[in-house]
């Protein structure tokens, strides 16, 4: 590589131009044979061919997942422009596009090959609770922005799509073993089975603990995460064009931290809080010809279980019915339409009178139907889309999310778009039935009482509504022959956003004892009602360079800003000002990979994260690092190392239990991957 | 170290400083892509009525077409004692007069309707959209490793009247639709 490097360095003519002129014409001359064995000067990645997509839309593809050198779902999101991803600890995630970040970003949509993984119980993704068998995901799409019109309510700030290959595509043994530098380890284990005419299976285990985190000091871990997951998926023969899916998941893991609690004395103590996660689905998908175009039906059924120490239990079971049909083109007009109906059943078990939920069982009910028209203006320069979806909800009222999106492609390059869209946001069973004892306050001197006891609880009256955002987009994207650039800007609009306000009625006096100290203390009631609204907006940019044939640069930047509206009342402030500082205001990430031949590979990454206001979470530089090696057609062996010049980071403050605050140590990985 | 890191500066200098020429040098991803067109062309067989002897080998990309003029390089070229015609195309109907169609990646999202219309119609579809062969395409194109490979899905050929020859088949990097399924 050196070599030729260096050669057409010094001899650019002789080497390079004439070579260039006949290549066009001989080319085509080539033999399959010499075809076969030609290297490309540079791949172009898949995000490119979504140029045809007015959205900002990120596709990861397994390549790109595997290089970033991720062991988890939301590690592989961190260079995608717009979605912040920070570690809280071992296990736990926040992850949030354009803002809403948090423990449980509650406005982002999640699923795994068509199934939500959304929880309704506290709105977000339980990500602790989720472990995938990294080598067999086929790609994560990552739609930022509102993705209702498609994905249905809750697809506010975005939707990520975790899709897994199909299994004719993994046929054939796979084990994949980690271990890192503390001992914890990983095992994956596949097996794929041709069923010949009738298509292929493949069953999979997977058992992993993660490596803890650190206390400030360093000394200790105060955290831990464990568990395993097994399933199948089945696949018809891809001959044929109609195609059909059957596939179940199983799995428990067990986490446990430390949450800050006020002792009887007074003072703040860490408490070991200790989560079950327990799961189970099953999913089949037919897709069929149907009136010359293309319909598909997917079903689904899931059941969640999380058990929180001797606090209490949660449970939602949940069976899921979809249809979508892809019209035929008829003219300029090329239409799709769906409907869907889901059943949950939501039981909250709270052991401990902290938390109380009324009702503790719920069954709802959700009704939608969507239809989204791509209209051809102009051939191949001017496209739109509209579309709408439009929901009834057993826990909400109707809730029509419409979108409008339009394309402009002058030329193979470039191509610029814009949108407005609607989406909405259920109110989860946390925020609409719970009632929760935070704990006692000082009061300022001269109040009759040292101590009032603050609680949250549904206002009186409140209709339950859901969220809702308006959105702007203005996209551009260029192909640059093999690499690409993208910049989206976008301006968002809440409204009746859930906050908590000060109940105007005062204090009350409850008739028996508190369950927490100091016992006998009146009660400051916060109220939750849909009273807040805020306007975020910023801009998100990324680029893909092949450089070489061997090095490629890619980038992403993120700036961005949100304003909650302010009132009169202390309590709605200090929620607003939780929304404004729970996520940076920029971040950013570099990322180099190199193929050194000899099926080499060496890949930097360094991301830039700036500091959060929610729980004073200082700004942070990260440089990981992988190396791999392709020993034979049937081994691959790769290491990795994490924060490699920063001994402890913190990178975010849980801000839905008051959790001890932990810091992400220098890591390092080897593994293997057999393939046979 | 500093001395490593100082080797490695340079090279990144002079990496980027060759780099143009670098580039030129190779041949870019649809380059060989288009080669591949040629030579699929060249080793299928479609049924005489729908393609007659000495008659024009219709080659179209549907959808926007990612070659970057290196597909009209190739118009009125001789295969198998054939000429071969390009021509892009915006919509199925168009797609069915042509023998061989490159379904563009923008196609992505309509590809079932796509590959649902050209079904029997004696249409050699290929692309480079991931998973195409598997999920009932042609023949799909794949890179990897920094090659461009191709996998066939024989029942599909065999269902449209197309005739792989064994060279094509060989040379596969995996073929559905038989008991032949490499990896």
């Amino acid at each position: 590589m050196t070599i030729r490097f260096a050669h057409c360095f010094l001899v650019p003519a002789l080497c390079c131009g004439l070579a260039a002129r006949a290549q066009d014409a001989s080319l085509a001359d080539l033999s399959l044979e010499e075809l076969v064995r030609l290297d490309v000067t540079a791949v172009s990645r898949k995000a490119q061919k979504l140029s045809d997509t007015p959205a900002a839309v990120t596709v990861l593809s397994a390549a790109d997942i595997r290089r970033s050198g991720a062991r988890s779902v939301p590690e592989a999101l961190r260079e995608v422009p717009g979605v912040i991803v920070a570690q809280i600890g071992a296990g736990r995630w926040s992850v949030g596009v354009r803002g809403g970040e948090g423990r449980f970003s509650n406005k982002l949509l999640v699923q795994i090959d068509g199934r939500s993984i959304y929880s309704p119980l506290f709105s977000g993704v339980f990500w602790e609770a989720l472990d995938v068998v990294l080598e067999d995901i086929e790609r994560i799409e990552v739609i930022r922005g509102p993705g209702a019109s498609l994905w249905g309510a809750n697809a506010v700030n975005g939707v990520i799509n975790i899709i897994t290959r199909k299994a004719t595509a993994t046929v054939g043994s796979l084990v994949s073993a980690t271990v890192d530098d503390g001992g914890h380890s990983s095992l994956s284990v596949r097996q794929g089975i041709s069923l010949g005419d009738a298509g292929a299976l493949r069953v999979f285990a997977k058992g992993s603990e993660l490596g803890g985190s650190r206390t400030r000091d360093g000394a200790s871990e105060p955290d831990y995460n464990r568990g395993w997951l097994a399933g199948f998926r089945m696949d018809g023969a891809g001959s044929g064009v109609d195609a059909w899916t059957l596939q179940g998941n199983s799995s428990r893991r067990t986490s446990g931290e430390n949450i800050i609690a006020t002792s009887l004395t007074g003072e703040p103590a860490p408490l070991s809080l200790d989560f079950v996660f327990e799961s189970a689905s099953l999913l089949g998908r037919y897709n069929w010809g149907l009136a010359g175009g293309e319909a598909s039906i997917q079903a689904y059924v899931d059941h969640q279980f999380a058990n929180v120490g001797t606090y209490g239990k949660g449970t939602v079971n949940t069976a899921d019915l979809d249809f979508q049909h892809r019209l035929v083109p008829y003219g300029v007009h090329e239409i799709m339409w769906g409907l869907g109906g889901r059943m949950l059943q939501t039981e909250i078990a709270a052991a401990s009178s902290v938390l109380s939920i009324t009702p503790p069982r719920r069954q709802s009910r959700v009704f939608s139907a969507f239809v989204q028209d791509e209209i051809t203006l102009v051939p191949q320069t001017w496209k739109l889309t509209v579309g709408g979806r439009f929901e009834y909800s057993s826990r909400s009222r109707f809730e029509p999310q419409p979108t409008a999106r339009l394309m402009w492609t002058p030329n193979m390059e470039d191509s610029v778009w814009a949108s407005w869209s609607r989406a909405a946001r259920t109110p989860s069973i946390g925020e609409s039935d719970a009632t929760i004892l935070f704990g006692a306050q000082p009061t300022p001197p001269g109040s009759p009482f040292p101590m009032v006891v603050l609680a949250s609880r549904p206002g009186e009256g409140w209709n339950r509504r859901a969220e809702r955002v308006d959105t702007l987009e203005l996209g551009y994207r260029r192909n640059l022959g093999n690499g690409s650039f993208e910049a989206v800007l976008f301006h968002n609009d809440y409204h009746r956003l859930i906050s908590e306000q000060t109940d105007p009625n005062g204090l009350v006096f409850p008739t028996s004892p508190l369950p927490v100290a100091p016992f006998v203390a009146p009660i400051q009631y916060l109220q939750r009602g849909s009273q807040s609204a805020a306007r975020s907006h910023g801009i998100e940019v990324g680029a893909d360079l092949p450089l070489t044939a061997a090095l490629r640069l890619q980038a992403s930047y993120t700036l961005m800003d949100t304003r909650v509206r302010r009132s009169a009342d202390a309590a709605a402030n200090a929620t607003a000002r939780h929304l404004e500082e729970s996520a940076p205001q920029h971040w950013g990430s570099l990322r180099m990979t190199v193929n050194l031949g000899g099926g080499q590979e060496f890949d930097v990454a360094a991301r830039r994260v700036g500091a959060i206001g929610t729980g004073d979470v200082p700004a942070y530089t990260a440089v990981d690092l992988r190396y791999a090696w392709r020993v034979n057609r049937y081994f691959d062996l790769y290491f990795i190392a994490q924060n490699l010049f920063d001994p402890l980071h913190l990178e975010y403050v849980s801000n839905f239990f008051p959790g001890q605050p932990v810091y992400q140590p220098r890591r390092a990985f080897i593994q293997g991957v057999w393939r046979f | 170290m500093l001395r490593h890191l100082s080797r490695f500066a340079l090279f990144l200098a002079l990496g980027l400083a060759g780099l143009p020429v670098v580039v030129a040098s190779q041949p870019g991803e649809y380059q060989i892509k288009a080669a591949y067109l040629i030579n699929f062309a060249r080793y299928v067989e479609w049924p005489a009525s729908r393609l007659p002897l000495g008659a024009v080998l219709r080659l179209c990309v549907l959808g926007r077409d990612p070659f970057g003029g290196a597909l009209l390089g190739l118009d009125g070229r001789q295969v198998q004692g054939r000429e071969v015609r390009f021509r892009p195309v915006d919509s199925l109907e168009q797609a069915l007069e042509c023998h061989l169609v490159f379904v563009s990646g923008s196609e992505e999202r309509r590809l079932g309707l796509i590959l649902r219309g050209l079904a029997g119609r004696g249409v050699l579809s290929v692309s480079d959209i991931e998973g195409f062969a598997e999920v009932g395409g042609g023949i799909g194109m794949v890179t990897e490793d920094d090659r461009v490979r191709f996998d066939i899905n024989q029942a599909t050929l065999a269902r449209d009247g197309l005739r792989a020859s064994s060279q094509l088949l060989r040379l596969g990097r995996q073929v559905f639709g038989t008991e032949r399924t490499s990896r």
